[in-house]
């Protein structure tokens, strides 16, 4: 997997360590050289200090030497400095310069007489001696000079000792100073390195994560941009991946994707970016020959998520839809590219999971259009454009009508009548359908009670229930409220849940059916035989009835497959106690092969289509029957 | 302000024919010297408010002492007087002695009382009664001190001085 990182965040902090310790070093240096000078100051005027005492205490005892001309004694007054070892010669002079007295220590030359700026100055720093003049005082006046010599070299000494230690000083300090630094970078990089993995990388599945993702697809783009190439990128979502989740737990939801994760990796070239963007959304960037290996990778993809998983001793089956977006073919940027894979991929979700789907531009009017009828159908409630239908269903014993079924129209004032097959999934996705199936409720209890007024009793109404309503908590009361309302007894309300829904959520449905047959509320299996209903589930379902899906009755008679699938269908359901309807009847052929099958209510254009509440009622009053349906009448 | 001091107090050696005006110069100057070395009692009366050396009138080194003129001792100048019978001792802080002055010395001592540097420059007189005694060591002036005449006299020698000198008693 290439690192896409213009900046490395090592180097800037070795720069910075590099340039601190410098810094530090220049400071200490300058501190040291001010410190080393500072004492050379010190040292050199202690020791003209010391050496002047020493003057002054020879010149006080030379007085008498001087004034009586004794030189003898003005030797012995100087030998006293030979306990001075730092002193090398010294000499006694008179005011006119005339020397008294002289003492060198060993072979060093004797002091000469005292220049008159050397008298002004009192003492004089050569580059290796001091020399100092003490004048020699009796009763306040002059009358001699006591001249004194010392060597620097114990001065040299003692300063070397003292740039030494300083130098020394300075260099360990240094050094524990770089220890400190080197020590303290260390765990700053490690922080670092640790909070670039937390922002980086997703903890579960130990891929990159959404943030790395747009860092990865921008570089990979600007890389296209200037050395040319094309990039593809792959959104996949697993499909129904919720439901492990909700059945199996998070924990499994998370073993189950690191494991999903795994196979994704080795199905994938080492130039191929993987990165987890989302709950249980996936994307790849294929970096070459992208064009023509989206589908090719896509189809490997599926094929590896094939094989079941083993999560905790479950058998996992996951599949996934995949959307294939390429830049710069389909888009200029980087927006339009996820947003085209994301298109893509809702289409290859719509067609019926497990499958990929290139992008193309269609695909994008078509969004453009669902987008748009997303916005009208928000305000279709408050315009009063929804209207129920109503379809009867009719016994086969005995012809009667035994119920309507209620239908959802949508009458658009620009596009006519939008197809409940184009809207119905748009509410289900959007929420929409909680408000319009509440609302469809009401106007169908409502319909009823209208209906009883107009001197019809006892009409049974169908509403069929859609998956998101089935998780909406006040659905029970909703309900309950729409039937008191109408002053409707439960017995004519009849629910509708298809198939698929009841199975996705098996635990918490068997207990919302239990308390909807509590309220004495009837319950109906909608599409049955599409999902995969278990018949141990169907066992515990509290339901009434089965409701065989059109497409099997399409097909009969002529289908064996349909046709034995129908059969069966009937046989059990009688067997479990449960009636059977039949929809979409529309020839003769279907009715008769129903009939002798032993459906026992049928609904399609054959008997009556789905008309308006006013015509339904002139249907009703027509006697129950119409006319050219005698087939009901025998 | 050191001209005259060096002129008076650098000491030159002495040529090897002694007893010239050299010679009596260069005693003057010892004089005024030991007078710098020593110390007063407090209770010290000075005649006519100056510091006065006495000395016998035919005295050689007389115009020598003289000629230390307007010098000061003390912030006292100085002032040469005779060393007559008639005068009083006591009001000399300085009394130089020569051969010349042996026989009045012995009355003069009975007059002395404390407060009087006596300095001999003859070896007869001085042995055991001045409290400094000159001498000539081969063509050097050297001096001797006899420590019990100076704290008869309640005089305080230098050390400085004790140090040069040829002998202490």
């Amino acid at each position: 997997m290439n690192a896409p990182h213009a900046l490395h965040p090592g180097g800037l902090g070795r720069w910075l360590t590099q340039a601190n310790l410098a810094g530090a070093a220049a400071a200490l240096l300058v501190a040291s050289v001010l410190l080393i000078v500072f004492q050379f100051i010190l040292l050199r005027n202690a020791m003209v200090d010391d050496l002047d005492v020493q003057a002054h205490i020879v010149s006080d005892s030379s007085v008498a030497a001087l004034l009586f001309d004794d030189g003898r004694a003005g030797m012995e007054t100087l030998e006293a400095l030979a306990a001075s070892p730092g002193i090398q010669a010294a000499g006694i002079f008179t005011l006119g310069g005339r020397q008294l007295a002289s003492y060198t220590r060993g072979r060093a030359a004797p002091v000469a007489p005292p220049p008159a700026a050397l008298v002004e100055a009192g003492h004089r720093f050569g580059l290796n001696r001091l020399e100092l003049v003490h004048p020699v005082d009796v009763d306040g006046r002059h009358v001699g000079f006591v001249v004194v010599r010392a060597g620097l070299k114990p001065l040299y000494a003692r300063l070397a000792g003292y740039v030494g230690l300083t130098l020394s000083i300075a260099a360990g300090s240094l050094a524990l100073a770089y220890l400190l630094v080197r020590r303290m970078r260390r765990r700053v990089k490690s922080a670092e390195a640790y909070l670039h993995y937390l922002a980086h990388v997703d903890p579960v599945t130990e891929l990159p994560n959404r943030h790395a993702f747009n860092e990865r697809l921008l570089f990979a783009l600007s890389r296209v941009g200037q050395a040319g190439g094309n990039i593809g990128l792959l959104l996949l979502d697993l499909d129904n991946f919720k439901i492990v989740n909700d059945t199996l737990g998070h924990q499994c939801g998370d073993r189950l994707l690191r494991l999903v994760a795994q196979r994704l990796t080795a199905s994938l070239r080492s130039g191929d970016a993987i990165c987890r963007i989302g709950g249980d959304e996936f994307a790849v960037i294929l970096e070459s020959d992208a064009a023509t290996r989206g589908e090719h990778v896509s189809a490997k993809i599926l094929a590896a998520l094939a094989a079941p998983f083993d999560v905790n001793m479950h058998e996992i089956y996951v599949s996934a839809s995949i959307g294939i977006s390429a830049y710069p073919r389909d888009a200029a940027d980087l927006e339009t590219l996820i947003r085209n894979a994301d298109t893509a991929m809702y289409q290859a979700k719509s067609k019926g999971k497990n499958a990929f789907e290139m992008f193309h531009p269609e695909l994008d009017q078509k969004v453009q259009k669902r987008l748009a009828l997303e916005t009208s159908l928000r305000r279709a409630l408050e315009r009063g454009e929804l209207t129920l239908h109503y379809q009867p269903q009719f016994s086969l014993k005995d012809g009667c009508m035994v119920g309507l079924e209620t239908l959802l129209r949508w009458n658009h004032p620009e596009l006519g009548v939008v197809s409940p097959v184009e809207f119905i999934p748009i509410a289900e996705e959007s929420g929409l359908i909680v408000p319009i199936g509440r609302w469809a409720l009401r106007e169908a209890c409502k319909q009823v009670a209208a209906w009883r007024e107009a001197g019809f009793d006892n009409i049974q109404v169908s509403v069929n229930l859609s998956a998101r309503q089935t998780k909406d908590c006040q659905l029970i009361g909703d309900i309950l409220a729409a039937l008191r309302d109408a002053g409707m007894a439960p017995g004519q309300l009849e629910l509708e849940i298809t198939e698929t829904v009841l199975m996705e959520n098996v635990h918490a449905n068997v207990e919302l059916l239990h308390r909807l047959q509590t309220e004495g509320i009837r319950l109906s299996i909608d599409d049955f035989g599409t999902g995969y209903s278990s018949m141990a589930y169907l066992k515990r379902f509290p339901i009434d009835q089965v409701k065989i899906d059109r497409t099997f009755v399409r097909d009969i008679p002529g289908d064996g497959d349909d046709e034995a699938i129908t059969t069966a269908i009937i046989a059990m359901a009688h067997s479990l106690g449960l009636s059977v309807v039949a929809e979409g009847v529309e020839t003769e052929q279907q009715f008769d092969f129903l009939r002798n099958a032993g459906c026992d209510i049928m609904q399609g254009y054959y008997f009556a289509e789905p008309a308006t509440p006013e015509r339904v009622e002139a249907f009703l009053r027509n006697g129950m029957v119409r006319s050219g349906q005698g087939v009901i009448a025998q | 302000m050191g001209q005259w001091l060096i002129a008076a107090i650098m000491l030159p050696a002495l040529p090897a024919s002694a007893q010239t005006v050299q010679e009596y110069d260069l005693k003057a100057a010892y004089v005024y010297n030991f007078a710098l070395f020593t110390e007063w009692p407090t209770e010290t009366v000075y005649d006519g408010g100056t510091f006065n050396i006495c000395v016998g009138s035919a005295s050689a080194v007389r115009t020598a002492l003289v000629s230390l003129g307007e010098r000061s001792i003390r912030g006292r100048k100085i002032a040469v007087r005779n060393l007559g019978a008639a005068d009083n001792p006591q009001n000399c802080q300085v009394v130089f002695l020569e051969s010349a002055d042996r026989e009045r010395w012995t009355h003069i001592k009975k007059g002395l009382g404390s407060g009087v540097l006596t300095i001999s420059d003859d070896e007869e007189t001085g042995r055991g009664s001045a409290v400094i005694a000159l001498a000539m060591d081969g063509n050097r002036v050297v001096f001797d001190i006899d420590t019990r005449a100076a704290r008869q006299a309640k005089l305080v020698l230098s050390s400085k001085l004790l140090r040069l000198a040829r002998t202490v008693q």
